[in-house]
């Protein structure tokens, strides 16, 4: 019995060592990427683009390589890989078939700063990385991680070089050198930022005329007088935020630009100090006195508030001029079957009497990340040069309106946003359009199965040359459709360049910290201003705004922001 | 004999080796300044520099407040509701009862925080189900903001992390309970002890050593005051009574990408709780004879 004893406990031990054993070993040996979340490039044997002049060249005018071009490249942001995968799957199909370039698209759900900077510790990242920060490229480029791309905006690159034009020197290193090529540059003349009113109910009040914030306020109440409670008898409330709203948009309608008071000096006030910023915290402290203010304004998450939105429990909203076209017709022309279009909200733009404009809509021309090419890349040339179709309009419209000249979609035959024959000769698909500005286009339909933005490895915003078209499907044609006519009408005046107060920090850089501490300050402090009772109330809070403000380093922000916008400026050459 | 129970622990200690003492070497990233890419010993050292910028940071006293805080009012509260559960679970006489009891306070533990805070919404929001009772009824008049008043946020943190955790944490006391002699109950009702003097007088003596073990163990974690649990019931409004020093490291050091900065503070945390242990051990070990170590 002993001896059994010892004979099964000698097996058990062996067999957990070899376990154990088998498992530390497993790491070194190469596996196959499990899921999109794999970070790791498809490292492969890649050959060389064959040469041009044996090649054919495809409808785009691109010059199919005999040998594919193959590559990963992990779309730095926060993406829910499950969601992406068909609208991917069908570009990555396309692309193959039609140009013979192989690319495998990485995605992750995971915070992507927090997941670039583990492929950069464990080396272990693919030979492209696009929507990449400013800040993680020049770190990645000190590293000596990426390839150089200046040198080959002359040679493969040109089309690139053309796109990104006078703004070459923004997004050059202090070396002049060039580490990635940018995505979502310039703007679009279309605003970002407004506030909103029911449109049928503004009607019903003989469209009361309103220009200053307190002409808001009273156009509100009003409308709050006539319909008090819901259709379900829940309370209807005069105004209502999530996720805290954001002061610095705020007060643009005072005059002051993105929270900053700039004075003819270009030196920065911080919205906190200004009587501006005070003003326009008064004037969300009327609507709380009032007792009219949704109470969870400053606990709402976006969904929940939704939900109130839809239930027609808000009068008015202050955000993105897509919350209330979301919120509001677009789910009740979906729920209600007696929805008629004069059921909606509208953009409504005011500013205070003394504000110079309501500056409600800052634009950067800088963009929003980069594509780089890694130095995992056995060919970096060959990579470009896709990269530099992108930037072609044939490329353009590829990436950003996806596969053209009709596919079968889950519930379309034949979907399309446009269709190709030759470089020179494409048209936009006329269903796609009609149903834009009938406002019935699906986007789950279209987003989901056409790869629309799925590689734009380079990206201009603006519109394009011939003033019609852009990247972005619904946004053309603005004066065709009756709602987006109004809103840029009403719009007009507020979007504004402020590309130079951009920022760059360093990695290592301490203003960051400074920054979200000054961030965590309002947040905790300038909701107690507006929740104050009484006068005396909100003067303490308002002081105990400043006071945390100060205690976050306000000052040295301030100065910071301040000598940050000369220096752009200048680059700028204003 | 020997020999086979040391082969037997020999892959533990690998384990223990590759899993919690190699990845320790990481801690060194909290003297330099680090820059993910580059191997810590290319980093320029910095000395206590991070320790020195957290310690004499203004946000400092605020989060070490609310950290022990949550900690003491969970120590307190949240220390004794097992025992306390697992002693009453103990005196139900039907069977099915118990395992049913026991089975539902198990629930909560299972449920994720992302969940428990989508409950506690919906039941403490100012449209939530407690607020309209309250109003319904005419206990109050307007609703109580209990989610947007930060002096509200202990009790509702304390009450919702006993409620997921007393099941679970009631099991290793039902186990200790379940292993006590049945002749000393025997013993004491020949004596006269009620069923309350045979908690007070067996049970609780006999489960003792579990209580004291748990309790410097607990006590070694009293700056670990919760992190996702703060990110997701809390908001700004509050935030000046749960941000705690593993918000405050994961705000700043993670999300900014201070590594050494997020590193300095679990090794400052792990510092003074390994201190902590060590001197509540020895308290117990002189008051009560029992100790871990």
């Amino acid at each position: 019995m002993e001896t059994v004893k010892r004979f099964i406990g000698v097996i058990l031990i062996l067999t957990m060592m070899l376990t154990m054993a088998t498992a530390c070993g497993s790491s070194d040996e190469p596996t196959a990427p499990v899921n999109n979340e794999d970070v790791s490039g498809n490292q492969d044997d890649k050959e060389d683009v064959v040469d041009d002049d044996t090649a054919t060249v495809n409808e785009f005018g691109w010059v199919v390589p005999k040998e594919p071009i193959e590559f990963s490249a992990y779309d730095a942001r926060q993406l829910n890989p499950d969601e992406q995968e068909k609208s991917t799957t069908n570009m990555e199909n396309y692309l193959e078939e039609k140009f013979n370039v192989k690319i495998n698209r990485i995605m992750s759900d995971a915070d992507a700063t927090e997941r670039l900077n583990l492929a950069l510790a464990s080396n272990d990242y693919p030979e492209v990385i696009y929507n990449m920060p400013y800040t993680e490229m020049l770190k990645w480029a000190e590293m000596g991680k990426l390839v150089e791309i200046t040198p080959m905006l002359d040679t493969v690159g040109t089309n690139a070089k053309l796109l990104i034009g006078d703004l070459l020197p923004l997004y050059l290193d202090e070396n002049d050198k060039l580490w990635g090529t940018p995505i979502g540059m310039r703007w679009l003349d279309i605003p970002d930022y407004s506030a909103h009113l029911r449109w049928d109910w503004w009607n019903e009040m003989g469209r009361p005329e309103i220009n200053t914030p307190d002409d808001f306020y009273e156009v509100t109440m009003q409308m709050l007088n006539e319909h008090p409670t819901n259709e379900n008898g829940e309370t209807v409330y005069s105004i209502s935020l999530y996720d805290q709203g954001n002061p610095n948009n705020f007060v643009g309608y005072w005059g002051l630009k993105n929270g900053w008071k700039i004075d003819s000096n270009n030196d920065f006030t911080y919205w906190a100090f200004t009587e501006e910023g005070k003003e326009m915290t008064k004037w969300w402290n009327k609507f709380w006195r009032s007792g009219t203010m949704d109470p969870d304004s400053f606990i709402n998450k976006f969904e929940e508030w939704k939900t109130k939105f839809s239930n027609e429990r808000i009068v008015s909203a202050v955000g993105g001029w897509w919350i209330a076209w979301h919120a509001g017709h677009e789910v009740w022309l979906r729920t209600d079957e007696d929805w008629d279009e004069e059921k909606r909200y509208f953009q409504v733009t005011f500013k205070a009497p003394d504000a110079e404009a309501a500056y409600l809509s800052p634009k950067d021309s800088f963009g929003s990340g980069f594509t780089v090419i890694t130095d995992k890349a056995e060919d970096p040339e060959s990579i470009m040069k896709f990269i530099d179709f992108c930037a072609t309009t044939p490329g353009r419209a590829l990436t950003a309106w996806g596969i053209p000249n009709g596919i079968k979609g889950d519930k379309i035959d034949n979907l399309a946003n446009w269709h190709i024959n030759s470089p020179d000769d494409w048209y936009i698909d006329e269903t796609a359009k009609k149903s834009l500005l009938e406002e019935t286009y699906d986007y789950s339909e279209y987003d989901g199965n056409l790869g629309t933005g799925v590689f734009q490895f380079i990206s201009d915003v603006s519109r394009w040359e011939d003033g019609v078209h852009c990247g972005w499907m619904n946004q053309m044609w603005l004066d065709q459709n009756k709602w987006k006519k109004i809103l840029q009408e009403n719009t007009a005046g507020t979007i504004y360049d402020f590309t130079a107060a951009r920022v760059v920090y360093k990695p290592d850089d301490p203003m960051k910290l400074i920054e979200q501490a000054v961030t965590d300050a309002w947040k905790q402090y300038w909701p107690l201003c507006v929740q104050a009772n009484s006068d005396a109330e909100l003067e303490e809070a308002w002081q105990n705004l400043q006071d945390a403000l100060t205690a976050a380093g306000i000052e040295e922000y301030t100065q910071f922001r301040s000598d940050s916008y000369k220096k752009n400026m200048e680059l700028l050459g204003n | 004999m020997q020999t086979e129970l040391w082969l037997l622990s020999v892959p533990i200690i690998i384990w223990v080796l590759i899993f919690c003492y190699y990845p320790m070497y990481g801690i060194t990233m909290s003297f330099v300044n680090y820059v993910p890419g580059k191997p810590i010993w290319q980093c320029e050292f910095v000395g206590l520099k991070w320790f020195i910028d957290f310690l004499t940071n203004p946000s400092f006293g605020l989060l070490l407040r609310n950290t022990l805080a949550m900690s003491l009012l969970n120590i307190i509260f949240g220390f004794p509701a097992p025992i306390i559960f697992a002693l009453l679970l103990n005196e139900i006489g039907n069977r099915h009862a118990k395992k049913f009891i026991q089975t539902v306070s198990y629930l909560p533990h299972f449920i994720s925080w992302v969940v428990a805070a989508s409950i506690v919404y919906l039941l403490l929001s100012n449209e939530g189900i407690i607020n309209v009772i309250l109003v319904q009824w005419g206990i109050t008049h307007k609703p109580i903001p209990f989610l947007s008043k930060g002096e509200y946020y202990w009790i509702i943190y304390t009450i919702i992390n006993i409620w997921k955790s007393v099941g679970w944490s009631s099991i290793i006391y039902l186990s200790a309970i379940a292993g006590i002699d049945e002749q000393l109950y025997q013993a004491g009702a020949i004596d006269g002890l009620g069923r309350l003097g045979m908690a007070w007088y067996i049970t609780i003596p006999s489960i003792a050593p579990t209580i004291v073990v748990l309790w410097i163990l607990g006590i070694g974690g009293i700056l670990n005051a919760g992190f996702e649990q703060h990110l997701l019931l809390g908001n700004p409004m509050t935030q000046k009574y749960w941000d705690v020093i593993d918000t405050y490291s994961y705000r700043y050091g993670v999300q900014q990408g201070f590594y050494s900065m997020g590193t300095a503070v679990g090794l400052f945390k792990s510092v003074i709780g390994f201190f902590l242990v060590i001197l509540t051990n020895k308290i117990s070990k002189k008051l009560f004879d029992l100790s871990i170590i």
